[in-house]
């Protein structure tokens, strides 16, 4: 009783802070909550849209057995492993490179890598599947003007990786770049110009104060480009439709698939199930890493 | 402030990033020309690399008539901004009660919200247009809207701006005797501004190119934004045949592009700043 | 203090969780015809009421085909993408007041039944639904289709030509068909000096010598001119891929088993290694895993391709584009015959409900599109009609007269479009073609990785 009592003080102790959270979080758990969890409970069922039938597990075994299922985890790992440092890097240079500019340059270099980023991915897509394209497409020509012979870009299972990383390399860059550039903006110039009095290279201020100091940017970043791997879904459906026979088909993409071409809902349930584990378990293995390290 | 230089070869280096900086514009030039193609142009061979007889015509069949382009243009406005302004306020009222006040939970909730954060929308898709239907929001804008108010990363953002904040405001506020909508109104939400700003800039952006869930929650032709009318009409040209027109695509693309672009570098400023406190502050 | 609270705060809340989600997750079962939200019928429902003198109300689903607009005769009503089916709905309200017609339209761009699909995962199920025979397989084989044995006469059953309709177990309507044959730029074979190399107006079959050496004359990659094309990025239109296989003797199912496909066989490794060698000798655009059949229209009405294996549905772009357009068979090898021709229809199935006043009403509706509409619409589509009493009144032009005299003289074959899995069946030929193409298996492989994936899916 005399805890109840406490309880109920308590709750009206904090009623405001419940005024604050409940609009927002009622929204939440309608439409974030409840069909994550829905999500989860189909994929136990045998679900076709006019019947339900307990299967089980029997959806994951289907599942592991399904190879467009397997060629979708090792793309979007694929992905992830070479999008993510590969522009976490690229975008360091260029930050490093451009922050020394006066400002207004350094806003014309920044928007003019950020405005891709701005438009949506239907739109580059389409942009890029004509550039792409084996007929027409513009980037061929080029190659042809060096003498280079055209390349079969979506169509061949050995490029079509490299491509899609092109485009998202060149969709997403520019956000990254501000982060960095805003971070190098944070770090305290005495710190470097003690460093270069007590006789340390560029390199060494570069590597063991600048870096380190960079390390929240760095891993938000990470976190970032993380997820967008994982969720890349409108770039895989317009440019290649998963790829010559599953060879750039993601998760993401292949559950729409599952779903609206097999109608297994099931199936896509389950799938979608193995695309949020999967994501937990690569960001928070990430996040150790990068912020295992500590360095002062 | 002297600026510090970073590294070995600047010139160098910097001409490296100018050209990288052309080529990713490239996609966008070509975008832009290839607008203004007749669709006999965009499959030339070799390509015009800049169009030989530019035309509007492929404007002229977005805005001319046979399909509402401005009331989509007007749709997508209105569900941006809805979006918008509601996202700023449910997230900062999230995030402020998450980081300045104490409530049972508090921390469980607040996790549930950071481990929705990676979640893709398809996985979600089927139970999510059912929930929508049941609450007969099928069809329209609010069905367009609310879903993706609350943005997990939004709420992680601003929960961050406001911890940092110094409590002594609040409190003295309190002791001098204003009330918690007050306190909100005038002191959280001011003291936000740079953070606000820049995920204002970002829901707008993320509303605007909202493509896949808005065809699937807008059915009527009418109720269509930009961005889903435009690539419904790529693939859609009078005269019954099935191919894709590059032009009206292209041009649908700059016609869906353009306005959130204009948004963007008229708040280009504030937008770099709040996305940086997010990140930095880490 | 603190831990006691939380200990029971996580379990309440899954608690209070799983009964909201229990709560809302009633739908999407067996019943079929309750779709109605709790909250209140919006308009986007369709109550479905039955009762005397009440009016009935049908939900009628159709594919928004981006080429059905502007149908002769009723220009006005039909200008955007999925008009159509309003109009019919309008016309066939004012013809019967007591029933009341709304319209889904199942957007097309998408290639899939996405749309439709998810509405019924509402629990909103249509009374019919009109598409491509494809699309509506996957319904029957989730027994939401109603068989229309009882509601023709049999004076209607023998009007459709060549016994598609029967009144067996006959789940689909078909309002008009067309077949997936070879269509030729014949100006750009003339601007050759190669149009004598094409088959002749009365005898539209050729070996598949003359096919490449046709392929051959025609071929002017200095002009940009591509004989032809294959496609397999997709797996919409493959069925133009398979019409090559056909007269080789590939067969996708033996007589009406669908449990297992009968395509691995030694002639359509044949006819798959003839697929190869027109790829291989250069005769076709190159990339072919990135290629759809939209790039097929476009290049074929920028008259950058000569031959493209497709519906009869080109003779208003070729008056538009100013060129002459030739229908002919896929080629066949010396030592067997023509081919047979596989049908694109178009059908209207009536879905199951309830109420039999809605079962009697769709059926009306059914029959009033067959009636008024099934021709005009085939005209739209570049299609045939599938009655007899109906073959006058379409205007068939020269080359579709030919078309029908053709389909006449080959007869037809299926590719298990009465399969609820033919849409895995298309994606997964879509794949084999793709495994050739890219050179990765050998057509034997590549059949027998077709063999096993499918007849897996099938057994399903």
């Amino acid at each position: 009783m005399q805890a109840l009592k406490k309880v109920v003080t308590n709750l009206y102790k904090q009623r405001w802070a419940w005024f604050f959270i409940i609009p927002g979080y009622i929204i939440f758990l309608l439409f974030n909550i409840i069909p994550t969890l829905r999500t989860v409970y189909t994929s136990f069922f045998d679900y076709n849209l006019a019947t339900m039938e307990f299967a089980g597990l029997g959806n994951y075994i289907k599942l592991f057995g399904s190879q467009a299922f397997r060629a979708s985890v090792r793309n979007t790992l694929l992905f992830a492993v070479i999008i993510t440092p590969l522009s976490t890097v690229v975008s360091l240079l260029i930050a490093t490179t451009i922050f020394p500019l006066g400002n207004k340059a350094q806003s014309v270099y920044r928007g003019a890598f950020f405005l891709p980023n701005v438009i949506g991915g239907v739109i580059i897509s389409a942009i890029w599947l004509w550039i792409f394209h084996p007929v027409y497409g513009v980037l061929n020509y080029v190659l042809s003007l060096f003498g280079v012979q055209p390349l079969l870009w979506l169509a061949d299972s050995k490029t079509v990786i490299f491509s899609v990383v092109l485009v998202i390399m060149s969709w997403t860059c520019g956000s990254l770049i501000i982060l960095y550039v805003a971070g190098l903006g944070n770090i305290d110039p005495c710190l470097m110009e003690a460093a270069k009095i007590d006789g340390a290279s560029p390199a060494q201020v570069f590597f063991r104060i600048t870096l380190p100091l960079l390390k929240p940017v760095t891993t938000f970043i990470v976190t970032t480009q993380l997820i967008n791997c994982f969720q890349l879904w409108e770039v895989i459906y317009l440019l290649t439709d998963g790829g010559p026979v599953n060879a750039s088909t993601t998760l993401a993409f292949d559950i729409y698939k599952k779903a609206f071409l097999l109608g297994d809902y099931g199936l896509a349930a389950a799938e979608g199930v193995m695309l949020i584990v999967l994501c937990a378990l690569v960001s928070l293995t990430t996040l150790r890493m990068v912020s295992g390290k500590e360095e002062k | 402030m002297g600026k510090q230089k970073i590294g070995p070869g600047g010139a160098v280096r910097l001409t490296i990033v100018s050209v990288m900086g052309i080529l990713v514009l490239l996609p966008l030039y070509w975008m832009v020309t290839g607008s203004f193609k007749v669709m006999k142009a965009t499959m030339a061979v070799p390509p015009e690399i800049f169009p030989q007889n530019p035309t509007l015509e492929n404007y002229a069949f977005i805005f001319g008539g046979h399909f509402p382009a401005f009331r989509w243009l007007f749709n997508s406005a209105l569900i941006s901004l809805s979006a918008t302004f509601l996202s700023l306020l449910i997230c900062t009222m999230l995030g402020y009660a998450f980081a300045k006040k104490q409530f049972y939970g508090k921390n469980v909730l607040f996790v549930l919200v950071l481990v929705t954060m990676m979640l893709p929308r398809q996985s979600v898709l089927i139970p999510l247009f059912q929930m929508v239907k049941k609450l007969g929001l099928l069809n329209t804008f609010v069905g367009a809207i609310v879903p993706i108010i609350v943005w997990p990363y939004g709420v992680f953002m601003m929960r961050q701006f406001i911890a940092p904040l110094p409590n002594e405001l609040i409190e003295s506020a309190t002791i001098d005797g204003a009330s918690e909508l007050r306190i909100f109104r005038q002191i959280i939400l001011p003291l936000s501004a740079p953070a606000l700003s820049a995920l204002g800039v970002i829901m707008f952006m993320n509303s605007w190119n909202d493509f896949m869930w808005q065809s699937v929650v807008l059915r009527e032709v009418e109720s269509w934004t930009i961005n889903v009318g435009v690539a419904v009409l790529a693939k859609n040209t009078i005269g019954g045949s099935n191919t894709i027109n590059y032009g009206y695509a292209m041009a649908g693309g700059v016609v869906g592009a353009l306005p959130v672009t204009l948004i963007f570098f008229a708040l280009q400023k504030y937008f770099v700043k709040g996305l940086t406190m997010g990140a930095v502050k880490g | 203090m603190k831990k006691t609270y939380q200990k029971w705060l996580i379990p309440a809340l899954c608690l209070a969780m799983v009964l909201a989600m229990t709560a809302c997750g009633g739908s999407g079962n067996a019943s079929k015809t309750t779709g109605n939200a709790p909250g209140g019928a919006q308009s986007g429902d369709s109550g479905k009421s039955a009762g005397n003198g009440e009016k009935v109300k049908l939900l009628f689903a159709g594919t928004g085909f981006s080429n059905i607009i502007n149908v002769p005769g009723h220009e006005d009503a039909t200008q955007n993408v999925g008009d159509y089916l309003k109009a019919i709905a309008n016309e066939f309200m004012a013809e019967n007041p007591h029933v009341e017609v709304e319209v889904l339209v199942n957007n097309a761009a998408s290639g899939t039944t996405e749309t439709l699909d998810v509405e019924i995962a509402s629990g909103n199920v249509p009374n019919l639904f009109f598409s491509k025979e494809a699309d509506q397989s996957k319904y029957m084989g989730m027994g939401m289709i109603q068989t229309l044995d009882n509601y023709f006469t049999d004076e209607e059953v023998t009007d459709y030509i060549g016994g598609i309709m029967t009144n067996q177990n006959e789940w689909r309507m078909p309002m008009f068909s067309a077949p997936k044959l070879i269509c030729i730029n014949k100006t750009l074979f003339e601007n050759a000096d190669a149009a004598h190399l094409l088959p002749s107006p009365d005898d539209r079959n050729w070996t598949t010598d003359e096919y490449m050496n046709a392929l051959r004359a025609v071929n002017n990659p200095s002009a940009g001119i591509f004989p032809t094309i294959l496609f397999a990025k997709t797996a919409s239109a493959q069925e133009s891929m398979m019409g090559y296989l056909w007269p080789f003797g590939a067969r996708m199912f033996s007589g009406s088993d669908l449990t297992k496909t009968t395509l691995n066989s030694p002639e359509t490794a044949q006819g798959l290694a003839f697929v190869k060698s027109i790829l291989d000798e250069g005769l076709a655009v190159n990339g072919p895993t990135a290629l759809t059949d939209d790039d097929m229209w476009a290049m074929f009405e920028n008259q950058t391709l000569a031959v493209a294996p497709e519906l009869p549905a080109f003779d208003g772009m070729a008056s538009s584009a100013g060129f002459e357009i030739y229908y002919v068979n896929y080629p066949h090898p010396a030592d067997k015959g023509p081919g047979p021709l596989w049908q694109f229809t178009y059908a209207l199935t009536v879905w199951k409900s309830e109420n039999p006043a809605e079962v009697e009403a769709s059926v009306a509706l059914a029959k009033f599109m067959a009636d008024k509409w099934a021709v005009p619409l085939s005209e739209v589509c570049g299609a045939l009609p599938v009655r007899e009493s109906q073959k006058a009144e379409a205007n068939l032009t020269g080359e579709l007269q030919a078309v029908v005299d053709l389909v006449g003289k080959v007869g037809t074959v299926g590719s298990g479009t009465a399969s609820p899995a033919y849409p895995v069946l298309r994606d997964t030929f879509k794949d084999m073609n793709a495994f050739l193409f890219i050179g990765e298996k050998t057509p034997e492989e590549a059949l027998v990785w077709f063999e096993e994936t499918l007849n897996a899916a099938l057994i399903r």
